[in-house]
């Protein structure tokens, strides 16, 4: 029983070697996450106008990410603080990085309203902040109980009022096909399979991708090659051409006509600009900002979701939402837009079902807001406002890491130093040491491979070594104590060392509870700053009251029984 | 060195008056004089560190941030890793006054759609004059706002543009001319220290009013949150008052004198040094609990022999403490890095020094004085 804890010690320690230096398969390198502390970048406190409810927050944190990642910035972390506060975190930045986050804040989308053809709605035209708000979203009950109705109401401006009503005129019924971020000049490449069998339903598809002027092309990949020339052709006024990445695998001769007429992908874009810069080619970067470009979608985007009950009888299947190119909502017209140049309100309602009231409702919310966002161009739904932000240079954040380094090692010597001053004994001194660097070992290996060891996380790594070390203090001299006329005949016999090991752990035990109480609530403040000391702190009680102190009991059991 | 037991004299209840003056003393360093600082975290402000290879010419420096930022403090560092300064300023008022101009000026851009728009309603109707001319005043008030806190914004933000006559357009050349004036003043900060020194590297450390309001509120919460959930594992544990109370009071006097000598020595008040208090709380339990298992549940001996034995080997652990912390301290001196140093020094005063006062003391009388009278009740009860 016995060498098995010792071995289980043994065993954990070499594991935390291994992920702290061979995950990578390369040991010279640290294969530990480490904090912008150390590696350098920039850490932005995004403050909220008012408090958010938890799905709002989740919302725009999510949207955040999103936009943080399309900007190049795949690093950043994003998460939320409270119910104000939105942390966005970008490893190895510098300064400028704030720039990108406050475009990303802004960062609006273009939204347009089709009705057969001709722009009914320009984004510019939807006033702002006239959309949705309160008494403007109205969720109502209907007769079904699992279905609830919902109504979402939004304002245009003169311009927009006069435009929609030329766009309108005479066309009751007609589905309104809302996009957001409709690609201009574009065609798109889709496989029969991926339009869900819709082979008579061309006019449906070829509906909603009509627009005066600039209608999306549709090509079917199983007849490109004969049509292709006119798409491929240099006059033929098409810069953006969609695929999906099913298509990609399966059709490779198409993307390769693609790249051959000049269509590529952003990414390839950038490389080869690079590239050029790199060879000295300023002259030809102009080649790399082409303006034929492929786009790759998900499969799931690409194919487009269909509605029947709509249209100008009420029976037909209408497109209401494809992805890859923009659209998102399709509802039918039922009003009769005046003439003038006045600001007027608008609704869209619609019904939803659920397999109870509660989730009807639910449903409900979740297509209001989904509206809401298309309206307003995706804009987010809290205004933010950037106060505060941090940055740490990465040459210095590299010196943080290795004077903390320097800093642990000479802790450790420290200690090690006191405990030989008072025992003296090298075959105790041993144990103890290497008990402290195998906790310190598997404490930074833990939080520095599931998580990041930021500035305070390194702190309480550090602090772990001056009281990790109490513990095994606390074994010793129970060992080493004196003993009541009891315990002196039972002296060197197995049960009595064991028993007094078992008391050292019961203090050992009660201490690491407390010590996880008062540290549990600066663990789930969320706030970075302690979050990390908070965890070492926990992680390593419980690393050595589970690992390294029972190791270190057996072997200072069987030392005190030879001596 | 032979140290007598002080628990063997009758007096050894005379030791409670070292705890009771040091706390007295500290609540006074806390309360009256100097009293305890707040970081940065907690009031706001701007903490900007620059490293160079020359030393500071501080006097140059402090005049090249004179004229933009008056209120800045200079402290150069010599370490063994490099030199440098930290510069310090408070939260600029002025821009704090924006800040909250600008969550103004977004409400009332709200609210000048929402008047348009009925006004607009009204207006098609036409039938109800008085309710057109109400929506109109409406409208013209929201409008008037509108405009009104713009122009504050730009005056706060030292903007020298001039609004146009459209409300939302001059509400958004608000928020831009806002956030501009924030990236002027962090930009010219670094900009007035690197004409005067060779940067060779910085960090830069902004916390607005709103966080800093977040901050000193959360944390309040979380002390309150720590004191109250380690009680009650405490009182789990042991089951009786006595012993319970006893460990939580000196938790509670480590921590209070501790934020004394932090009065007393400057330590500032911030996340990292909260953390650092809060962990004392388990920290002091170490050798509380050592002391009460030895002296309540053992045989051999006396209780007085057990208590100055078990504060042999506290002190032990506290030397070990104050080892590693005092490493935490010199390295986070050396490299500039407040965290470290902070909890460094917070953990070595409260969990070596104050510690050891704090249970040997205090805690332990208590609990000899509480076996003493447990004792006499059994003589008497044997008679």
């Amino acid at each position: 029983m016995r060498d098995r804890r010792v071995a289980f010690a043994i065993i954990f320690t070499a594991i935390a070697f291994g992920l702290v230096f061979m995950k990578d398969l390369n040991p010279s390198t640290v294969d530990l996450n480490f904090g912008i502390e150390f590696i350098g970048g920039v850490r932005i406190p995004i403050t909220l106008e008012h408090s958010a409810d938890a799905a709002t927050m989740g919302d725009m944190v999510d949207t955040i990410k999103a936009r943080v990642n399309k900007f190049g910035l795949s690093q950043a972390n994003v998460r939320p603080l409270g119910d104000k506060e939105i942390i966005v975190e970008i490893p190895r930045a510098d300064a400028s990085a704030i720039k990108h986050v406050e475009a990303i804040l802004r960062e609006q989308g273009h939204f347009e309203a089709i009705i057969d053809g001709r722009q009914a709605i320009d984004g510019t035209q939807i006033l702002a902040n006239a959309v949705g708000g309160s008494g403007s979203e109205i969720i109502e009950p209907t007769e079904n109980p699992l279905q609830a109705r919902w109504t979402i109401i939004f304002a245009v401006n003169g311009d927009g009022q006069y435009q929609f009503a030329e766009a309108a005129e005479g066309k009751m019924n007609y589905p309104v096909y809302m996009f957001l971020d409709r690609p201009q000049r574009a065609a798109i490449i889709v496989k029969q399979s991926e339009l869900g069998g819709f082979t008579s339903g061309e006019k449906v598809l070829t509906d909603a991708l009509a627009k005066e002027g600039d209608p999306i092309r549709l090509y079917y990949a199983e007849d490109f090659g004969k049509r292709k020339n006119e798409l491929l052709d240099a006059n033929s006024n098409v810069s953006v051409v969609i695929v999906s990445d099913a298509l990609q695998e399966s059709d490779p001769q198409i993307i390769s006509d693609l790249k051959a007429a000049g269509f590529i992908t952003a990414a390839e874009a950038s490389e080869a600009s690079e590239a050029n810069e790199a060879g000295g080619n300023a002259g030809s970067a102009g080649n790399a900002t082409s303006t034929r470009k492929l786009v790759v979608k998900p499969e799931s985007e690409v194919k487009p979701v269909t509605a029947s009950g709509g249209g100008l009888a009420g029976t037909e299947t209408i497109l209401v939402s494809w992805q890859a190119i923009g659209l998102r909502s399709a509802p039918s017209l039922n009003v009769e837009p005046v003439k003038q140049r006045t600001i007027t309100q608008y609704s869209i309602t619609g019904t939803t079902g659920g397999n109870t009231t509660e989730e009807a409702r639910k449903n409900a919310v979740g297509e209001i807001k989904e509206l809401k966002s298309i309206l307003s161009g995706g804009k987010l739904p809290v205004a933010t406002v950037i106060g505060s932000y941090y940055d740490i240079a990465p040459s210095l954040g590299t010196e943080f890491l290795r004077y903390s380094v320097i800093g642990l090692i000479l802790a450790v010597i420290a200690v090690s130093l006191v405990i030989v001053a008072r025992y003296k004994r090298v075959k105790l001194v041993i144990p103890i040491v290497a008990t402290n660097i195998a906790e310190v070992v598997i404490l930074a290996a833990v939080i520095g491979t599931f998580g990041t060891i930021e500035l305070s996380a390194m702190a309480g790594i550090i602090t772990l070594i001056g009281m990790g070390v109490d513990d095994q203090i606390i074994m010793v001299e129970e060992l080493l104590g004196k003993r009541s006329p009891e315990e002196m005949e039972e002296r060197g016999s197995k049960r009595g060392t064991s028993e007094r090991i078992k008391r050292a752990f019961y203090v050992i035990f009660i201490v690491a509870g407390v010590a996880t109480a008062s540290m549990l609530p600066l663990l789930l403040s969320g706030i970075v700053e302690v979050t990390g000391f908070a965890l070492s702190t926990i992680l390593g009680v419980f690393i050595g009251v589970f690992v390294t102190r029972p190791a270190f009991g057996v072997v200072a059991g069987e030392l005190f029984k030879q001596g | 060195m032979q140290i007598p037991n002080p628990y063997e004299s009758k007096h050894y209840k005379k030791l409670f008056i070292i705890p009771l003056i040091l706390i007295a003393a500290a609540l006074y360093c806390v309360f009256v004089s100097p009293g305890v600082t707040s970081g940065i975290d907690l009031k706001g402000g701007l903490l900007v560190t620059i490293y160079s290879d020359e030393a500071v010419n501080v006097p140059a420096l402090k005049a090249a941030l004179a004229a933009r930022y008056p209120d800045a403090d200079v402290t150069p560092f010599q370490n063994p890793t490099g030199q440098g300064a930290e510069i310090q300023l408070p939260v600029d008022d002025s821009l704090t006054r924006a800040e909250e101009g600008i969550t103004r000026v977004h409400e009332f851009d709200v609210n000048l759609t929402r008047a348009e728009v009925e006004l607009a309603f009204w207006q098609q109707n036409a039938t109800n004059a008085s309710a057109i001319a109400d929506a109109q005043g409406r409208a013209d008030a929201a409008q008037t706002a509108l405009l009104a806190e713009s122009q504050r914004v730009l005056t706060e933000s030292k903007s020298a543009k001039t609004l146009p006559a459209d409300a939302h357009e001059a509400a958004r050349i608000a928020d831009e001319e806002f956030s501009n004036a924030k990236q002027a003043y962090r930009d010219g900060l670094i900009a007035a220290a690197g004409s005067v020194v060779n940067v060779k590297a910085s960090s830069f450390k902004e916390i607005g009013a709103s966080l800093s309001k977040f901050f000193l509120s959360k944390t309040q919460e979380l002390v309150m949150m720590a004191f109250v959930l380690s009680a009650v594992i405490i009182f789990f544990i042991f089951r009786s008052a006595a012993p319970s109370l006893a460990i939580i009071f000196g938790a509670f006097a480590d921590i209070t004198i501790t934020l004394g000598a932090m009065a007393l020595f400057g330590i500032p008040l911030t996340l990292a040094s909260i953390a650092a208090l809060l962990m004392l709380i388990g920290f002091s339990l170490d050798t509380d609990v050592l002391l009460t298992v030895r002296v309540l549940k053992r045989k051999e001996d006396t209780a007085p022999k057990r208590a100055f034995q078990a504060m042999k080997v506290a002190v032990m652990m506290n030397v070990t403490s104050i080892a590693a912390f005092g490493v935490l301290a010199l390295v986070g001196y050396w490299l500039q890095i407040p965290t470290y140093t902070q909890i460094g020094l917070v953990a070595f005063i409260g969990g070596g020094v104050v510690d050891f006062v704090a249970t040997w003391c205090f805690n332990a009388p208590l609990v000899l004085w509480f076996v003493e009278r447990k004792e006499k009740k059994e003589n008497r009860s044997l008679q």
